[in-house]
């Protein structure tokens, strides 16, 4: 089933496009990887996916439906979004800024309990719960905005869930712990969208990447079909080494 | 506060429900002339001595359920504003509505004699807050908003644009005015509960019952909002809409207050603040917490302001700011050790 379905989008909210017609069509369980140097439009493709940006020309879909025919209630049970960048400043608890993920559903306190529970193990938060979020480090809060956000669409089924950076504040085996919370969630019918700066990280985690390079997308395929020297020579005007993972053979990014 | 774990809803609700009926008693009790508990049994069942169930029933029972209705409204007020704005020191008076009001009144008072007697019980002035409160939030939210919606720190901004305008508007009326205008308007400025009557409860009881109602039923919507506007409509919170109603309740709230008794500092930022220090964020516990410590607070302040230099009355609102500036100061010191940033 496709999640999600961009035919010909454009967005300009400001004048100059950001998006240029931008087709992409999403399957349940597919992790897409979005690349690109900045300012390419990778965040405004996630902010025209989750509604906060609006499409000039060309249609969005999800689930069958336009985008814009959604109820934002319904929407936001099948659709989670990790912005890069949330700034909190009241005191709750860790628990409880992950239980503010479950605000569109009504699956009653003990069934919104549990999936707390279980999102802050899977993100390692399970001990900082009754600390306060102004408290805790960058990194932390980084781990409890990513279990509120998996425990809105936690359930299996057909969702979508979109991330901004998800891992840019987190030590190498949070890393990890991520992208495999991320795999367990598509192999329950979740649809994934994230945008990583770790080329490599993506390679060996994404099933298919999209290479935006200033708001159009370059390339579109598997990360063996993406990844070349060609690439990161046009779109991030940098020298690299390819290589290939010594175990899995996904392809390497060595700077130079 | 730092390490400790938080009270428990429970914890703090009952308490205060428990205190607001001891606080209201003390203030029929205390006065001018004071009454032992059995003289205020007495005279609110109407069988005591005739002067005493005269004092309670026509001036102490009034003004203390003004004073109780009036803080829940101020402080709930306060409660909601500093969630829309995400802002732990916000204060309702931002919007506006406080200084809008305090125009209001001013043109009344000056304008007056021409403008003939009040209706309903409320007297011109207080019909000319009201109004002013409310164009003011109104101008104020048409100023803020384009057509990408509400902005939040543009309202903030206008806010302060109209605060300011309002109050040279208000000087140069002052300018005009003869000594006699200028007391009123001073001793309107300073808030009162002395006008209290019957007619008054009413009114403040029907829109601060409607306020605890309407900002109670948003308490989920103001927790998401906290996380940022953009999280709170992915969370499934229609956030502009919900953005107009709390700026509409909280101005009709504010502007009945300011309306009915004056413009009383301090009430709607400290009350939340406290109660978000001992509960935490959470408006389902705060909103309630806050309506009763607010009841709490200016029921004592009032009370204090009638004993303090009896039988002369303070202001109520020189009380509540002599409280509340030496506690915001100290808050603001704190503020790194309980983790709020403003």
């Amino acid at each position: 089933m496709t999640v999600l379905a961009l035919d010909k989008v454009t967005t300009r909210p400001w004048g100059p496009p950001l998006l240029q017609a931008i087709d992409l069509a999403l399957e349940a369980g597919e992790v897409l990887g979005v690349m690109g140097p900045n300012g390419a439009g990778k965040s405004s493709l996630l902010k025209l996916v989750s509604g906060d940006m609006p499409a000039h020309a060309g249609t969005i879909s999800f689930l069958g439906k336009p985008l814009s025919r959604w109820t934002l209630r319904e929407r936001a049970r099948r659709l989670a979004v990790l912005p890069q960048l949330s700034q909190l400043d009241f005191p709750y608890t860790v628990e409880e800024v992950v239980g503010l993920g479950r605000t569109p559903h009504d699956t009653g306190r003990a069934g919104d309990r549990e999936i707390v529970c279980e999102a802050m193990a899977a993100f390692d938060v399970t001990a900082l719960r009754h600390r306060r979020y102004t408290e805790l480090s960058g990194g932390e809060r980084q781990r409890a905005q990513l279990a509120r956000v998996f425990a809105q669409v936690w359930r299996p089924g057909e969702r979508l869930l979109l991330l901004d950076e998800p891992t840019s504040a987190l030590d190498l085996a949070h890393q990890q712990q991520v992208m495999a919370v991320v795999a367990e969630l598509a192999a329950t019918g979740c649809a994934v969208v994230m945008v990583v700066h770790d080329v490599n990280l993506l390679a060996a985690h994404a099933d298919r990447l999209l290479a935006l390079h200033r708001g159009q997308a370059y390339a579109l395929g598997t990360p063996r079909e993406v990844i070349s020297e060609t690439l990161f020579r046009e779109v991030f005007a940098a020298r690299v080494h390819l290589g290939r993972h010594p175990v899995s053979g996904d392809p390497l990014v060595l700077s130079p | 506060m730092t390490a400790g774990r938080r009270a428990e809803p429970r914890q703090l609700l009952l308490p205060l429900a428990l205190l607001l009926p001891c606080t209201l008693v003390t203030a029929l009790a205390c006065g001018a002339v004071n009454l032992s508990p059995a003289e205020v049994w007495q005279g609110l069942a109407g069988t005591g001595d005739p002067q005493a169930t005269m004092i309670i029933g026509r001036v102490r029972l009034p003004r203390a359920l003004l004073a109780a209705l009036m803080g829940a409204n101020l402080a709930v007020s306060g409660a909601a504003m500093q969630g829309l704005f995400r802002n732990p020191l916000a204060d309702p008076s931002l919007i506006g509505v406080t200084a809008g009001a305090s125009l209001g009144a001013s043109i009344v008072i000056v304008a007056g004699p021409q403008l003939g007697a009040g209706y309903l019980g409320l007297s011109l002035i207080s019909i000319g807050a009201f109004i002013g409160g409310v164009c003011a939030v109104m101008l104020v939210y048409r100023l803020a908003t384009s057509a990408s919606g509400t902005s939040v720190a543009t309202m903030l901004l206008a806010g302060i644009a109209i605060t300011a305008f309002a109050g040279a508007i208000g000087s140069l009326m002052e300018f005009f005015a003869d000594n006699d205008m200028l007391r009123r308007i001073s001793l309107w400025r300073m808030g009162g509960l002395d006008g209290a009557d019957y007619p008054r409860v009413l009114i403040a009881a029907v829109v601060t019952g409607a306020l605890l109602v309407a900002l109670a039923g948003h308490a989920r919507n103001l927790n998401a909002l906290l996380l940022g506007e953009s999280e709170a409509r992915h969370l499934g919170i229609p956030v502009d809409r919900v953005k107009v109603l709390l700026v509409t309740w909280v101005a009709v709230g504010v502007g009945t207050s300011v309306a009915l008794v004056g413009t009383i500092a301090f009430v709607g930022l400290v009350v939340p603040h406290i109660v978000r220090l001992l509960t935490g964020p959470d408006h389902r516990v705060l909103i309630p917490g806050s309506a009763l410590a607010g009841a709490v607070l200016l029921v004592c302040a009032d009370t204090l302001s009638r004993v303090v230099l009896a039988p002369m009355e303070l202001p109520v609102g020189i009380i509540t700011a002599l409280i509340g500036v030496p506690f915001f100061i100290s808050l603001l010191r704190q503020r790194a050790l309980s983790g709020v940033r403003p």
